[in-house]
């Protein structure tokens, strides 16, 4: 009689195997109060600024992570890995970092190799000028014949090149924001351009510069850049981001790093976060 | 102590029929339409069918051993399990003709109206095949795609899907996800049913193609 039930339910445990749907690659999430790698920038200021003699951070992005790790449940020891922009979504992909902070842009592009949580910040295109450029620029059409200096590989550079501005001014492309900003400086070009929260932060640091009252493109919504398919993680994180922005934190930290930059145009609707999926 | 035959026939039994009710639940939050509800069903009778067979068997044989004087002549050993497998036929034959219709896949037939290069707060829309629709439910995947290499559109779009029947609008289903399946309840159809479609982007500047991924009818 044994042997019967014993093929009987080897017969329905094949059944059973062959019915069921692959289980889904859901990498574990961090466990409580452990150390978390975040991948976050070095020289954005108003955002994340790495002083290197005193080993300092500061700017609106480490803020955030900051008081993620203390109110977040549960906690976590954010362990800062200096990531590059060009290399924000390697360093998740590869598992070097848990988490990257650092002016990451959701885009529905990025979405098919990692996850996000957010937005916590909104900007768009601007234009950062020396103050006494003396040419009026009130619409995008002032900018005819410019000479505009953007990071490559940036939103920024393709929105330039693809938009409302395609062939009405002449791109030219760094590095870097800073490296934008100094050509800027030494008068060899006329406008930097990138996110207009950022142009605000060098404005704000670099005398001698303003950011115009003009924007384009996309809107740049700022996420945290989580690995893909950490539904759990996502969750966590955008319940946190919903209660940094309701309960004050969020226009604390940004009266801080941007002093009196006026929040509208820049604050996420916290009732309205992405779902994680 | 003898422990009965059916109590040690309960080790075996009760656990299988639990185990096999549990993925046949598990089955059915999945989500499974139509023929999918068929299929788990069927899943549980047939086992249901096996084990009261066995249990036949087995009745036959303790009753044939253990029976010291019998009161009456017992029934043939076949009918044990004759009398539960004509039953389980005629009931699952029941089920299917009765219950069960195929499923209609109408994801090639679905017409989509304005739904290239939507913007915020725009509407597309397409009349459901048929007139009217050959099944109760329509089970629909609207997807957006975002040709653009910059923006969260699709991401964070959210749709109302509106069912219209004979020109009568039901209630809205609201904050539908691009890619999440949108079920509709097609009864009392005459005539022909239209599903609206709504787009919702925080972005202004967010230009989407509407599609559908999946149309399937089913009852």
């Amino acid at each position: 009689m044994w042997t019967r039930v014993a093929a009987l339910s080897s017969a329905l445990a094949v059944l059973t195997a062959c019915s069921l749907p692959p289980a889904s690659p859901s990498p574990p999430s961090v466990a409580a109060d452990r150390p978390m790698n975040v991948g976050v920038g070095t020289d954005i200021p108003g955002l994340a600024v790495l002083n290197p003699d005193t080993h300092e951070r500061r700017g609106f992005d480490v803020d955030l992570y900051r008081w993620l790790g203390r109110n977040t449940t549960p906690q976590f020891t954010p362990v800062e890995v200096d990531v590059i922009i060009a290399q924000r979504v390697n360093a998740l992909a590869q598992g070097r970092v848990q988490m990257v902070v650092h002016t990451f842009s959701i885009t529905d592009e990025r979405r098919g190799k990692i996850g996000f949580a957010g937005p916590y910040l909104l900007s768009k295109q601007g234009f950062l000028v020396r103050a006494d450029f003396d040419r009026p620029i009130r619409t995008l059409d002032d900018l005819a014949g410019l000479t505009v200096c953007t990071q490559s590989g940036s939103t920024s550079y393709d929105q330039l090149t693809a938009g409302a501005l395609r062939d009405r001014v002449t791109t030219t492309t760094e590095i870097g924001t800073r490296q934008c900003v100094e050509r800027l400086q030494r008068k060899e070009v006329d406008v930097a351009s990138t996110d207009q929260i950022i142009l605000h932060g060098f404005a704000r640091q670099t005398p001698g510069l303003k950011v115009l009252d003009l924007t384009f493109g996309a809107q740049e919504r700022y996420g945290v850049g989580l690995p893909k398919n950490d539904k759990a993680l996502c969750e966590r994180i955008t319940d946190g981001l919903k209660g940094f922005i309701t309960n004050g934190a969020w226009d604390q930290f940004f009266r801080a790093n941007f002093g009196d930059l006026n929040a509208e145009g820049y604050k996420p609707d916290p009732y309205r976060l992405d779902p994680c999926t | 102590m003898k422990r009965p035959w059916w109590v040690v026939q309960l080790f075996w039994a009760a656990p299988l029929l639990v185990g096999v009710s549990c993925f046949v639940i598990w089955l059915l939050l999945l989500g499974n339409k139509g023929e999918g509800i068929a299929d788990a069903v069927s899943l549980l009778v047939g086992t249901a069918s096996l084990v009261v067979t066995v249990l036949g068997f087995q009745h036959s044989g303790a009753a044939r051993t253990t029976a010291v004087k019998p009161a009456r002549r017992p029934l043939p050993r076949w009918v044990f399990a004759a009398v539960p497998a004509v039953l389980g036929v005629l009931g699952g034959l029941g089920f299917w003709l009765v219950v069960v219709k195929p499923d209609v896949p109408v994801t090639d037939l679905v017409e989509l109206s304005n739904a290239e290069e939507m913007a915020d707060g725009e509407h597309a829309g397409f009349r459901v095949p048929g007139s009217p629709p050959e099944r109760r439910y329509l089970f629909v995947t609207p997807t957006l795609v975002n040709h653009a290499k910059v923006g969260d559109c699709v991401g964070s779009a959210r749709m109302t899907v509106t069912l219209v029947r004979d020109g009568r609008e039901d209630e809205p289903i609201a904050d539908r996800l691009s890619g999440h399946e949108v079920r509709l309840d097609l009864r009392g159809t005459t005539r022909e049913a239209r599903v609206l479609i709504e787009l919702s982007m925080p972005d202004e500047t967010c230009r989407v193609d509407l599609g559908v991924t999946e149309a399937v009818l089913y009852n």
